[in-house]
């Protein structure tokens, strides 16, 4: 990574520090600060909704940059396993009344073990069989969910109790805030921190070349299906999240859609990156939320005489579009830009460094 | 015996539209390499576009062929505008790219048509026919027969027209072919025409026997397992595999459904799933299919 001019690494522990200058420090915990007081404070309770519902797909994006990103493998079953972890909290915190914070954990454990699973057959096979193997996956998982109800209730459903804490409970989208953004950091941080291990490295060398990486020691089948876990496992947490902000679990809510959607964050913001995850699953969810308040009013102002329906659609629609705007005209997405905007930036008023660097 | 007889005789009826349907993909996938994930919403556009011509008081013959014209004008602008920015990208990117696709195609037949279910005028007749002890709705049997009609009128397009020796050329090789004159984005073009107008027949088809609504673009999905078991890139192990795939699918309905009726599962339908479950089947047992070409990397 590139320093900014004048800075130098001096120790072994600066060489490997995420945060790497003062300035860096100040912003990062500025941001820390705003993060836990100026949306609770401030924001109304759509806004706090919104805010837990883009933590919560921060996570299964961050999870699915694991597999896809890193490891280069394509899932369309992460909404799947977002299921998994959705009813296995559920079932914990239902049939054995356990706290959330053994539920969270046990859903990311299940969820780990079911990606496991269907990794075995998948870690073998490349590209369109991946995907097929991903989305077949999809929807025998939301089966097998409906064939036992004695654990998951069936297509009823089932009602999910709010998180408690030594007698706080977790029961408003503002106190969910406080539970959800913690965990987010938490995983952002080990998924920034994981492309850095040797794991993290392994992966990247089956990605850019699995042939290199078998021959140069590196076990493909074992980092494939690895990846795979850490995936499930990070959609097991988002699900069990999911399933405390909607209260509910149900087989219907976890549609193939959800899975192209987590997808599409992960390609507007830029794979094989944290930050642009997280910057795309932002910038998705901010603008399907303008989509729902301000371009749907505005039509149905427009043209009275279109219906309902077309709000039920004008969110894909714009989800679509902007998808096949990036992939034509900026595939790798929006942290590519800002890495050029910095770039420039900081060698401005010249085009190219010194040196050719 | 003769539920047996039945629920297998109405297998191959479906089975029919299925090897019709998984033709679309596996034409794009054998001449450009490409896995067209919105093959299911272009039957669905073809299916509505189709059903609102008849609404307008079109007569049958007419609406079908302006349906043909449409979808082939909609194959040529999705393939000229869409897909071929994509020729060199990553494998991924491309299919995010039909994935999006699929998104927007499915939005805009929900904008115009919204999502209530509609129901084809009856252009069949409704009798059944009598075939021994099993017995066809009309409905179903005259959709086979135009299905099987349709593959059969591919197969010779392929196998004697220029432009499908060419497509048989490019799919091959496409250097090679390039090198004998054959102008590859001509192929292309040709070949998301031709896939666009496939899968609006099967729209068609599967309007009038089993009702129209965005349900229909679901099943571009559920395809995906007879492309598979056919070998993905093979014409006759696609109508081979349609086959096996709905006398399959139909036999587990027949006698799973009841199965979980009976232990009271309720609304676990296997009908959505078996397909997959055969495509998890095929991936484990033999990813290649009955009739792919055995170059699967394993590594």
């Amino acid at each position: 990574m590139r320093l900014p001019e004048g800075i130098f690494n001096t120790s072994y522990a600066k060489d490997t520090a995420i945060i790497r200058t003062r300035w860096q420090w100040f912003l990062f915990v500025l941001l820390l600060i705003l993060l836990f007081t100026l949306p609770p404070l401030f924001g109304n309770r759509h806004q706090l909704q919104l805010a837990n519902i883009i933590g919560i797909s921060i996570i299964a994006v961050l999870g699915l940059n694991v597999l896809t990103g890193c490891a280069g493998q394509i899932s369309l079953g992460q909404a799947a396993f977002t299921a998994v972890g959705g009813y296995t909290a559920a079932a914990f915190a239902v049939k054995l009344d356990l706290p959330f914070w053994l539920a969270i954990p046990a859903a990311a454990i299940v969820a780990g073990l079911v990606g496991l699973i269907f990794a075995l057959p998948a870690a073998r096979i490349k590209g369109f069989y991946l995907a097929m193997s991903t989305l077949a996956a999809h929807f025998i998982i939301l089966w097998v969910v409906k064939i036992i109800p004695d654990i998951t209730d069936g297509i009823n459903g089932m009602r999910v109790p709010p998180p408690e804490l030594g007698g706080f409970s977790f029961d408003t989208p503002q106190r969910l805030y406080f539970l959800i953004i913690p965990i987010v950091i938490i995983m952002a941080f080990l998924a920034r921190n994981f492309v850095r291990t040797k794991v993290g490295r392994a992966m990247i060398a089956v990605r850019d070349n699995d042939l290199a990486a078998e021959v140069m020691g590196v076990n493909t089948f074992k980092y494939k299906v690895l990846a795979f876990t850490i995936c499930s496992a990070y959609a097991g947490v988002a699900g069990a999240l999911l399933a405390y902000n909607h209260k509910f679990v149900h087989p219907d809510s976890y549609p193939l859609m959800d899975a192209i959607w987590y997808l599409g964050m992960l390609i507007v913001g830029g794979m094989g990156s944290v930050s642009g995850a997280i910057l795309g699953t932002i910038f998705i969810r901010v603008l399907n939320d303008l989509t729902a308040t301000e371009l749907v009013p505005f039509i149905s102002d427009t043209w009275p005489s279109m219906s309902a329906e077309v709000a039920a659609s004008m969110g894909p629609l714009t989800f679509g579009l902007i998808l096949m705007l990036f992939l034509i005209f900026e595939p790798r997405g929006i942290i590519h830009r800002w890495e050029l905007f910095k770039a420039s930036y900081r060698l401005w008023p010249f085009a190219h460094a010194p040196g050719g660097r | 015996m003769d539920f047996f007889l039945q629920i297998s005789v109405s297998g191959l009826m479906v089975g029919a539209v299925y090897s019709l349907i998984a033709l679309g993909f596996v034409l794009i996938l054998k001449a450009t390499g490409i896995l067209n994930l919105a093959q299911g919403e272009l039957l669905l556009i073809g299916a509505f576009v189709c059903w609102a011509l008849l609404d307008a008081d079109l007569p049958l013959w007419l609406s079908i062929i302006v349906t043909l014209a449409i979808a082939a004008l909609l194959g040529l602008l999705l393939e000229r505008f869409l897909l071929r920015p994509m020729i060199g990208q990553p494998l991924i990117s491309i299919m995010m790219m039909t994935i999006a696709l699929s998104v927007v195609l499915k939005a805009v037949a929900g904008i115009v048509w919204g999502s209530e279910p509609r129901s084809y005028p009856s252009i069949f007749p409704l009798s059944g026919i009598e075939l021994g002890p099993v017995s066809v709705s009309t409905q179903m049997g005259i959709s086979c027969l135009i299905a099987l009609a349709a593959v059969a009128i591919l197969s010779a397009f392929f196998k004697w027209t220029k432009l499908g020796l060419g497509m048989r050329a490019v799919a091959e090789d496409p250097q090679a072919a390039r090198a004998t004159g054959v102008r590859i984005k001509t192929i292309f073009s040709a070949v998301w025409i031709i896939s666009a107008m496939i899968a609006a027949i099967g729209g068609f088809l599967l309007g009038a026997s089993s009702g129209l609504g965005l349900h229909l673009g679901g099943l571009g999905l559920k395809t995906l397992a007879v492309v598979l078991l056919g070998g993905l890139e093979s014409i006759k192990g696609a109508i081979l595999a349609g086959f096996i795939v709905g006398v399959a699918e139909n036999l587990a309905i027949g006698y799973i459904d009841p199965f979980l009726m009976d232990h009271g599962i309720r609304g676990a339908g296997i009908g959505g799933t078996f397909t997959y479950i055969i495509m998890m089947l095929v991936l484990l047992v033999r990813p290649y299919g009955l009739f792919g070409q055995k170059r699967i990397e394993r590594i």
